[in-house]
């Protein structure tokens, strides 16, 4: 089910008024509504994988538990080990397997080994990169002692697929979801609206941003060979603003849906396109994510300690290893190692880049300097976005070349130029919004708080009309594929 | 919790109340798909021939240049599964329905509203006729099938400036036809052939056995069946896919052969039909719906 569709726009009030109205003296019956309500939230998609979530919750509750209960070391790393083979195999078969099988047929096609009859044909079940990660989150905690297992399968079930965040995120970690389904949950006004006005922020990202920028990007990077490299780039600059607002728009959604249910998610972007370099980017940018291969890959791997050997080292393995996550194609792997690239001087001068503050602190623009670097950053990400949208590394590398021809210099065409017009101008309010609200938790958190009811009233109707004067076309949300 | 509804349903009343009206105002704007509902059912005791199909019939033939009484139930993107249901649906109200016209075009076997662009339009199905394509809620409601922005034109344009869109005489002939395209039809021709060139015949089976069906069942009812591919530009003609083409032409030739009940006819390039016959590259204008109309009535009359 699509967060942007009118299905949800049923579904969710329905279950709404089940959890605070019929089931909300009873604790586990409210738990027991939103594992009902997330199976026939992923359901709605396709029943069939219903099984693999299932799959994972039953094995995680079960090592869960065992690993609390043995002190045998060895007892307890099997049983780790168990639920890393189950959740990283699903991974691994539905995502991964053909990946590894065609690479292999090429490399064995030299010796005259045709291996290439052995790829499936499978579907990759919608959100498996996000529950499986969440799941093992819980397993390596308990691992590590840091947290305890939950006795109750209802609640873990319910942690495990809990519907706004079951498939795109944010990855919750267990310490921090898995207490709020024991605890009594209690409506708060002030919560419940600051829900409906994180969605509906994230809705205006999705539908009127991401989803308009997304038809110039879709032709642009369709038919690539028929537009100049100015148009490329611009195309380029259409798909960047496209994903961050519809990641960005599904974490809002999602946040805000849990808010309405009494739950918080973690942030899971904090404005990361106004980053002075690559490094405050990324500690911006899926932050659900890449504190997940922090905590669990790359701290454990030695992080920035050690040699600048060492450094390097793990460095390039967190990037290679997000580039992956995100899909079995080369060209992922490349967009994480040309990110990894980037912090390669400042390891090797031995001189952190860390920004203490966000850009402009305290102030209403930003210095010069400021300016430069997140422009400088923006431009980095445009053209590094060309491997994570081309089709294949081929088209990424084609792509580029065009840019990089002199036809750079060409007057840019588009396939409609006054809804690119529009588009632009609705980007440029869209990116003045956030600007301005950047200190916020999402943009207009806040922004409107300085106006009386009526007001913002207006503000909250100029937005939904805009979702529906500029709707383009329902697409899916892009992390859906991951 | 009080107060949260209360202030909810304040912020959501004039929401629905401009839904509400908006929805009202679209549905009260004349259209095709109404008016050829209630003439049908208005009139199923004479109609004696029943012209189904897309744009190509809506504007390619004129009723009222028929010798016998007939409605035009073309509509633009109609596909062959609703030709189908239409007849089906119909066919023993019809009591002296004696010919059934279908267009069997370059595209007719290769696609269905349901899965194209275009099917936003079923909504006009499901609101203003008793044909029910799609049970989804948002095709019960103009204001959910169709963009805010269009929607807001189709009023102003109604409304405010007095210019009906839909030309559709009352027997179902589509007059925009009257009209004449602005547009390079050389170069148009190119165009549209590529966008009507399929890159996957899967449904292409579906379709046929539907073509089918539809014969089978006039066939059962009497009722004879004329299939039609219709008069295209010669710049379009020029450019289609000669694959795609040939699956069109042997099905109406497979269908004339098998069934007694069965011609078909295939006009696409004719030369009777030259470039002021034309609205655009694929579909006849008014004087191009004259002369085609006569042709088939002499065809249904045979």
């Amino acid at each position: 089910m699509l967060f942007n569709s009118l299905d949800f726009t049923v579904f969710l009030p329905i279950v709404f008024m089940l959890y605070w109205f019929v089931f909300n003296k009873n604790l586990k019956q409210q738990n027991g509504l939103i594992v009902v309500a997330s199976y026939f939230f992923y359901a709605w998609w396709d029943w069939r994988f219903l099984s693999l979530i299932f799959l994972s919750t039953f094995v995680d509750y079960i090592v869960g538990i065992n690993i609390q209960k043995n002190e045998n070391p060895h007892i307890r790393k099997q049983f780790l080990w168990l639920s890393i083979v189950v959740n990283l195999g699903m991974l691994g078969v539905f995502k991964y397997f053909n990946f590894f099988i065609e690479n292999f047929a090429l490399a064995f096609s030299f010796f005259g080994l045709d291996l290439s009859s052995y790829t499936l044909n499978l579907i990759l079940p919608v959100g498996i990169s996000f529950y499986t990660f969440q799941t093992l989150s819980y397993t390596l905690d308990i691992y590590k002692r840091k947290l305890e297992p939950t006795k109750d399968f209802i609640v873990f079930a319910a942690f495990v697929s809990f519907f706004p965040q079951l498939v795109a995120g944010p990855i919750e970690r267990a310490k921090h979801l898995l207490p709020q389904f024991v605890a009594k949950r209690k409506f708060i006004y002030h919560k419940a609206t600051d829900g409906l006005r994180q969605i509906l922020w994230g809705l205006f990202k999705k539908m009127v941003i991401a989803d308009n920028c997304a038809l110039f990007a879709d032709e642009f990077f369709k038919n690539q060979s028929e537009y100049s490299g100015s148009s490329l780039l611009i195309g380029a600059f259409f798909f960047t603003i496209q994903i961050y607002a519809d990641f960005s728009g599904y974490s809002d959604i999602a946040i805000g849906t849990s808010r309405l249910f009494g739950f918080d998610l973690m942030k899971n972007f904090a404005f990361p396109y106004f980053s002075r370099n690559i490094r405050e980017f990324w500690r911006r940018w899926h932050i659900s994510l890449t504190s997940w291969f922090k905590d669990y890959f790359y701290i454990p791997i030695g992080g920035s300690k050690g040699s600048k050997w060492m450094q390097l080292r793990n460095t390039f393995l967190i990037f290679l290893v997000i580039g992956f996550w995100h899909g079995a194609h080369w060209k992922f792997i490349v967009y994480g190692f040309i990110n990894a690239l980037h912090f390669v001087p400042g390891i090797l001068k031995g001189k952190s880049d860390r920004y203490e503050h966000f850009v402009a602190h305290n102030k209403w623009l930003p210095s010069i300097k400021e300016l430069f670097n997140m422009l400088k950053t923006f431009a980095f990400l445009v053209l590094v976005r060309v491997f994570f949208r081309a089709d294949t590394l081929t088209d990424a590398l084609s792509y580029l070349s065009t840019i990089f021809s002199k036809s750079i210099f060409d007057i840019p065409v588009f396939p409609n130029r006054s809804s690119a017009v529009i588009v632009f101008v609705l980007i440029s309010v869209f990116m003045t919004i956030e600007w301005f609200g950047r200190n916020n938790e999402y943009a207009i958190e806040k922004i409107l708080f300085k106006l009386n009811r009526p007001w913002r009233f207006v503000c909250y109707y100029t937005i939904l009309f805009c979702m529906f004067y500029f709707y383009a076309k329902q697409q899916q949300f892009i992390y859906f594929q991951f | 919790m009080k107060k949260f509804f209360h202030i909810f349903l304040i912020f959501c009343l004039p929401v629905l109340v401009v839904s509400g009206t908006l929805e009202l105002v679209l549905r009260n704007i004349p259209n095709g798909y109404k008016l050829k509902s209630d003439y049908l059912k208005t009139n199923q005791k004479s109609i004696k021939t029943l012209l189904v199909g897309s744009s190509h019939i809506l504007y390619g033939i004129n009723p009222s240049l028929l010798s016998e009484k007939a409605l035009n139930y073309g509509n633009v993107s109609q596909t062959i599964d609703i030709d189908y249901q239409i007849i089906n649906q119909y066919i023993n109200n019809l009591e002296v329905l004696e010919t059934v016209v279908i267009r069997l075009s370059y595209t007719t076997l290769f696609e269905q509203l349901v899965n194209g662009d275009e099917r936003w339009r079923i909504k006009d199905y499901e609101i203003y006729t008793d044909i029910n394509l799609d049970q989804s809620f948002k095709y019960h409601f103009e204001i959910l099938s169709v963009k805010l922005k269009n929607n807001l034109k189709r009023i102003n344009d109604f409304y405010i400036i007095n210019q009906n869109t839909e030309f559709v005489t009352i027997e179902g002939w589509g007059t925009n036809s009257i009209r004449q395209s602005s547009q390079d039809i050389d170069a148009v021709g190119k165009l549209t052939a590529e966008k009507h060139t399929i890159n996957d015949d899967a449904i292409y089976v579906e379709n046929y056995r539907i073509l089918e069906a539809i014969v089978d069942l006039c066939q059962e009812n009497e009722v004879k069946v004329i299939l039609v591919t219709m008069p295209a530009y010669k710049s379009y003609v020029q450019h289609l896919n000669q694959n795609q083409l040939e699956m069109t032409i042997s099905a109406g030739t497979f269908m004339a052969n098998k069934y007694s009940n069965c011609s078909y006819f295939n006009f696409l390039a004719h030369k009777r039909f030259k470039r002021s016959d034309f609205l655009d590259a694929d579909h006849l204008n008014s004087q191009g719906a004259e002369n085609f109309s006569k042709l088939i009535d002499r065809l249904i009359n045979q």
